[in-house]
């Protein structure tokens, strides 16, 4: 490992000319020197009125910042529907045979190789990649259709199934990526290695908070998942935005925030005056150093005071009533669990949290399929359909967007052994299936088509671009119009890709 | 990258210098024919050192243009014909120049005769030169006596009386593509200057195929995604609009791309007729019912100033309210009391009064507000989404509903209204949602 703050500085190092270094990148310094002087060479050719404005803009102090602000105050581009986001992230790719994508035709197909004619020669993942056989296997769940929409449903997800009608599922999403990291790195943040803005990230950007004392974007891992595929923190990372636009994740369990409490003998009286005079200090380091991320510490320090107060009015569910926790079912008492995080969701999102996420892992069932998804639907089915209907019956339903998925689906064979009452699944990205509900997006229908072997998509494909440009566009966003220029290129969530679905839209 | 673009830059300059060489050209002649006069013989004298400039510029205007040629946007054969004329005129600046020099003069002297018809045969190439390069930039047909025979036609009096192809599509494509698909430009050998030549197409064959669209390859390159290769109009310039393309498609299908076709003999949609009303800039006639659905699908109010009361809204956020931008143009806005905000109500209605219009959500839950308090919610007509729960509000609130014709959900959780008066919400007007559930209340 290399240390680096241990190691010699370079003779003539000096933290001035570091600081120094910092602010005038070759980048800038590049661009500043050769058309600050080219472009006062050729003015006197083209006319005052261009030169004019040229190095004025040459001479602001940070020609990207008009840019950006040019860029924020175009926005909203469109009425927004939704006001603030929920997104239940079911982190391992969760099987859609097992969940909303009724495929009957498989059950006279068990155990039989998958036709070349479906895989048309598509790539496996190295761990089925190998089999001697692709043998088919139908869910060993049953389904049944539920709601005015006649929707089919699992078994595994009877509560889900009662709001069914409030859902918009989409069956025909698909990924570019096979694997985990890749596939959540690249729904999260719109690209496969790690480094962009995550979603909640560019929303706090553009949209800024609805709420001064709470951040606008939090992220809630469950406890009681099996935690066999990790989840990293640049998942809500903020990438080349400003620091304070990153997801604050609450711990799961009794103090989701650590250290709000004021240190024994301390009453927290003089923490304002102190917290002040900090600033003064910190804006005038800033003023020698311009770093943007000292104005991130500024903003994080002051969000921090004021979360002294939120955060505990918030965390507390001593004023539920004993109906609310019936209704998110038997873990919600217990904090930190999935059904407890989807409690204080709905209590974030009453405060005008803009977005909230939460992440449920283990859904990754190459293998003992059957067992794994029962546990899986079992810890999240109950809590996932009380919160819509929670949202729903406070109204906040109307101006919430829920969303529900995973990164990828899985295969319609076997991998491993397959038995009649045990088999796994691979990595599928071909097709899957994600649900959405409440503000702008329509209830009670389903969206694109898979064929009978759910292995390929029929009608409406529905990329994970697709997905984040909708979800823009619901939030008041033209995701085109949504960039933020880094090292000389402009970046969107969506890269250079992504339309809005606008067969969901209501 | 920089350096890329200066280089483009540059080129783009040749334009500007070539004009350096042909006013010192005209000089030169200038002088030559004066100084047959004996009053200004004296002029020839400046011939030998402007020569050495008419070749100076002459080079640089070369090279500029060579840096131009590299750009690669104009078209074969014209501009190596372009560029062999510079080549030679520079060789031709050089060479007189040099005949010129004391050096030669002393050797032998060119009788005057013959080294004025040398520069007026110079001023010729330069005309041929100046005359390609022209066409390169403007397009061959720009200096034609064509020209001089071209009518224009009248502008239609009613969207009736106007022809479909002279009167709307000839001038969309001629405004949208004549840049580069003209008589003098032609890539891809496609001009879109008249209908025959559409027909004829280009490279990959005709542009229309009359009452197929999927066939025409015009329609084809429009409809194509813009990240599309083949997709026109190329080069990042700006795409044609939904309309334009719905109206284009209309017209090889439904037209059979044809000339001197009126909309009286033809079937029309009232799409149809409001777009082509549109495109003659006059408004719709009797089928208006297109324009206002738009409007209503955008969900924008009629009738709102630009911009909000600022004053009102800063008014308003000093006292605690929340007041977010929806939309810019017009500004519409959402705007939010926090739960439990202590405000002096009566001092702020005003306020919240001269913002009624623009506010199109208004959220002001659980703040201890009863119908007496919200007298002034009659004027937030445009509403569209109202926020009242945890509210002491009873059905009185009723009749303060009333005017909110635009009102599509409404949130009275927690609040004393009855059944019987949720029921007549629930009946009457827009109202598509009104929430309501005493349990949820903690």
């Amino acid at each position: 490992m290399c240390d680096s703050h241990t190691s010699p500085k370079p003779p003539g190092w000096s933290p001035d000319l570091d600081q120094l270094q910092k602010q005038l990148d070759r980048r800038r310094f590049l661009t500043r020197t050769a058309m600050g002087l080219g472009s006062i060479a050729l003015g006197s050719l083209m006319g005052n009125t261009l030169l004019g404005k040229s190095i004025s803009k040459i001479a602001a102090e940070d020609a990207s910042l008009s840019l950006e602000q040019e860029i924020l105050q175009a926005i909203p581009h469109l009425v927004p529907k939704a006001k603030r986001v929920v997104y239940l992230f079911m982190s391992g790719g969760p099987s859609q045979f097992e969940t909303f994508d009724y495929k009957p035709k498989l059950l006279d197909m068990f155990g039989q190789p998958l036709p070349d004619s479906v895989r048309q020669g598509q790539r496996l993942t190295g761990m089925s990649a190998g089999q001697a056989i692709l043998p088919v296997v139908p869910s060993i769940y049953k389904f049944n259709q539920y709601g005015k929409s006649n929707t089919w449903v699992s078994e595994l997800l009877p509560h889900t199934a009662q709001v069914v009608d409030d859902l918009c599922i989409i069956k025909s999403m698909y990924s570019e990526a096979i694997n985990h990291d890749p596939a959540i790195t690249f729904f999260q943040t719109g690209n496969q290695l790690p480094g962009r803005p995550s979603i909640g990230s560019w929303i706090s950007y553009g949209l800024g908070t609805d709420n001064q004392n709470l951040p606008s974007f939090i992220v809630l891992v469950s406890k009681n998942a099996v935690k066999d595929q990790p989840l990293y923190s640049r998942l809500w990372g903020n990438g080349f935005l400003a620091s304070e636009h990153q997801g604050v994740q609450f711990r799961a369990g009794k103090d989701p925030v650590l250290f709000l409490d004021n240190p024994e003998g301390y009453d927290g009286e003089d923490r304002e005056e102190m917290l002040q005079s900090l600033k003064e200090l910190n804006t005038y380091q800033n003023e020698v150093n311009k770093d943007p991320e000292m104005e991130a510490r500024i903003a994080q320090y002051e969000m921090a005071y004021r979360m002294q107060t939120s955060i505990p009015e918030v965390m507390s569910v001593k004023d539920e009533p004993d109906e609310v926790f019936e209704l998110y079912g038997p873990d919600s008492r217990d904090p930190g669990t999935y059904a407890a995080n989807c409690i204080l969701a709905r209590k974030l999102l009453e405060k005008d949290v803009k977005f909230v996420q939460l992440y449920h892992q283990g859904w990754d069932h190459h293998g003992g399929l059957p067992a794994g998804m029962a546990k899986q639907c079992k810890d999240t089915d109950q809590a996932t359909a009380a919160l819509i209907i929670d949202l729903k019956r406070r109204g906040l339903l109307e101006d919430t967007l829920v969303i529900w998925g995973g990164e990828f689906g899985r295969t319609v064979y076997s991998q491993g052994k397959l038995f009649p009452d045990n088999y796994g699944r691979d990595h599928h990205p071909r097709n899957f299936a994600m649900w959405m509900a409440g503000a702008g997006v329509k209830a009670g229908i389903s969206y694109g088509e898979t064929d009978d072997f759910s292995y390929n998509i029929v009608k409406d494909p529905v990329h994970v671009h697709d997905f984040q440009a909708t979800l823009l566009h619901l939030m008041g966003i033209d995701h085109e119009r949504f960039t933020y220029k880094y090292q000389g290129r402009r970046f969107r969530l969506t890269d250079v890709h992504g339309k809005v679905i606008k067969g969901i839209l209501s | 990258m920089i350096l890329l673009e200066i280089s483009q830059f540059l080129g783009r300059l040749h334009p500007l210098i070539v004009h350096l060489p042909i006013g010192i050209l005209f000089v030169i002649l200038l002088f030559e024919l004066l100084g047959y006069k004996s009053r200004y013989s004296y002029l020839r004298d400046a011939i030998p050192l402007l020569s050495w400039l008419l070749f100076a510029s002459t080079l640089f205007a070369g090279i500029f243009g060579y840096i131009l040629s590299l750009d690669g946007d104009y078209p074969g054969p014209l501009v190596s014909q372009h560029q062999w004329a510079g080549i030679i005129l520079c060789i031709l600046a050089l060479g007189m120049a040099l005949l010129q020099s004391d050096r030669f003069r002393q050797k032998r002297r060119l009788p005057v005769v013959v080294q004025t018809s040398l520069w007026v045969v110079i001023a010729m190439l330069t005309t041929y030169a100046g005359h390609q390069g022209g066409s390169l930039t403007h397009g061959e047909d720009y200096l034609s006596l064509e020209l001089l025979k071209e009518q224009k036609r009248p502008k239609p009096d009613s969207v009736e009386a106007a022809l479909v192809y002279e009167d709307v599509i000839q001038p969309l494509l001629i405004r949208r593509c004549g840049q580069c698909h003209n008589e003098g430009k032609k890539k891809g050998q496609l001009s879109v200057t008249n209908l025959a030549k559409l027909l004829k197409g280009g490279k990959t064959g005709p542009a229309l195929v009359p009452g197929d669209p999927e066939k025409s390859e015009l329609i084809h390159r429009i409809k194509l995604d813009p990240s599309d290769e083949k997709f026109m109009p190329t080069d990042g310039k700006t795409p044609l609009t939904a309309e334009e393309t719905i109206l284009l498609t209309w017209w090889v299908k439904e037209a059979g791309a044809a000339e001197g076709k009126s909309l009286t003999n033809l079937e029309v949609s009232p799409e149809i007729r409001s777009i082509v009303a549109k495109q003659l800039g006059m408004e719709a006639g009797n089928g208006i019912e297109t324009s206002n659905e738009t409007t209503e699908q955008l969900n924008i109010p009629a009738g709102l100033a630009i911009k909000a009361d600022s004053t009102a809204i800063q008014q308003l956020k000093a006292a605690g309210f929340m007041v977010r931008l929806l939309l810019r143009e017009p500004e519409l806005l959402d705007i939010t009391l926090p739960e439990g905000t202590k405000v002096d109500w009566k001092a702020l209605e005003p306020s919240l009064g001269s913002l009624s219009k623009h506010t199109i959500w208004l959220n002001l839950a659980g703040n201890s507000l009863s119908e007496k308090d919200l007298q002034v919610l009659t004027q937030f007509t445009n509403l569209e989404k109202l926020r009242l729960d945890k509210n002491p509000v009873g059905d009185e609130i009723l009749p303060l509903l009333e005017p909110l014709q635009r009102l599509e959900a409404i949130n009275l959780v927690g609040t004393r209204i009855s059944e019987a008066a949720l029921a007549k919400l629930k009946s009457a007007g827009t109202i598509k949602r009104v929430y309501f559930s005493e349990t949820s209340s903690p």
